[in-house]
């Protein structure tokens, strides 16, 4: 009879941990559940990006924006094309009177 | 109830919280390190996507660039490869312009005298044999029949026989010249020279004006 509070109190301290074990369990599985949501958003975000990417929803503004750019590259790049052209008729001009001469003396037997 | 009845429950209660307190922590610690592995996992995945989209966009971004850029470079070398050629054949326009000159400057006769000549002596080289008919423009002809004897006589054989042609031929100046059987044909027009010369000599030509390049 002595012992009886003893197993009594036991037994009430077993349900304790069990329930413990329960929480324990029940905030795990909460986290995996969490765990498995947050991968899962991560993965439908991804794809619609992938998918607006290959549409090409998100590009045009992007694309106007490096055209702009490149057009002026390119406006540039032609101002140094027409310096050259410049440079070059002043080139030609200088030795005009040479060329002319040989192109003469070639087709008349000098 | 002894006191050492009630020590050993006091100890057990204690020791069972604690247990309590260990397994909760243990399953926050592992709950935590769950959240972490997905976020991380999460970051990964969006990572990924972000360096796809990227290579994408930037795949497009320089395809417009390189088509702009590359129609700005092909305009670039059009206008100087225009520009080149234009000065060539200025060229070529002021030598004829010049060698009409020769040709229509009646006191430069001789002058041109001597280039028939050295025009027929070259086809009549080419052509080989000893006979050979010259064909030349009206004005060429009339001058050639005046001064055949001393053309002949400034070729390296004497025993050559020319003949020319009745039929004036149209062109700026210089000579046709065939074999006596016509099977061979030299065509020593200065028309003919330009063509060739130009065909020849535009690179050096182009070199000579400091255009190449």
């Amino acid at each position: 009879m002595s012992e009886e509070p003893l197993i009594s109190i036991t037994e009430r301290l077993d349900e304790l941990l069990r329930e413990a074990e329960e929480e324990a369990r029940r905030i795990v599985e909460e986290a995996k559940a969490e765990a498995s949501r947050i991968v899962e958003k991560a993965r439908i975000e991804a794809e619609n990006l992938r998918v607006e990417v290959e549409r090409g929803e998100t590009l045009p503004p992007l694309i106007e924006k490096e055209e702009e750019k490149a057009k002026r590259e390119g406006e540039e790049l032609l101002k140094r094309y027409e310096q050259r052209v410049e440079e070059m008729r002043r080139r030609a001009e200088e030795h005009f009177e040479e060329a002319v001469e040989m192109v003469v003396k070639e087709v008349l037997m000098r | 109830m002894s006191s050492r009845q009630v020590e050993v429950e006091v100890s057990l209660i204690e020791r069972v919280y604690q247990r309590r307190k260990e397994i909760l922590a243990e399953a926050e610690r592992e709950a935590k390190r769950i959240r972490r592995a997905a976020e991380e996992e999460a970051k990964r995945i969006k990572g990924e996507a972000e360096k796809a989209a990227k290579l994408i966009i930037d795949r497009r971004l320089r395809a417009a660039r390189e088509r702009i850029l590359g129609e700005a470079e092909m305009e670039g070398r059009r206008k100087l490869m225009e520009a080149r050629e234009e000065m060539v054949s200025r060229v070529f326009e002021e030598a004829t312009k010049r060698i009409e000159n020769l040709i229509n400057d009646e006191e430069r006769r001789d002058e041109y005298l001597e280039i028939l000549s050295k025009l027929i002596a070259e086809a009549v080289e080419r052509i080989g044999g000893s006979e050979f008919i010259i064909s030349a423009n009206e004005r060429d002809l009339e001058l050639l029949k005046r001064n055949l004897g001393k053309i002949r006589r400034s070729l390296p054989s004497r025993e050559l026989k020319l003949t020319l042609s009745e039929e004036p031929i149209e062109c700026l100046g210089g000579v046709i010249v065939e074999s006596g059987d016509r099977l061979k044909v030299y065509n020593n027009t200065l028309d003919g020279r330009l063509l060739r010369v130009r065909r020849l000599l535009s690179a050096k030509v182009a070199e000579r004006l400091g255009v190449i390049g």
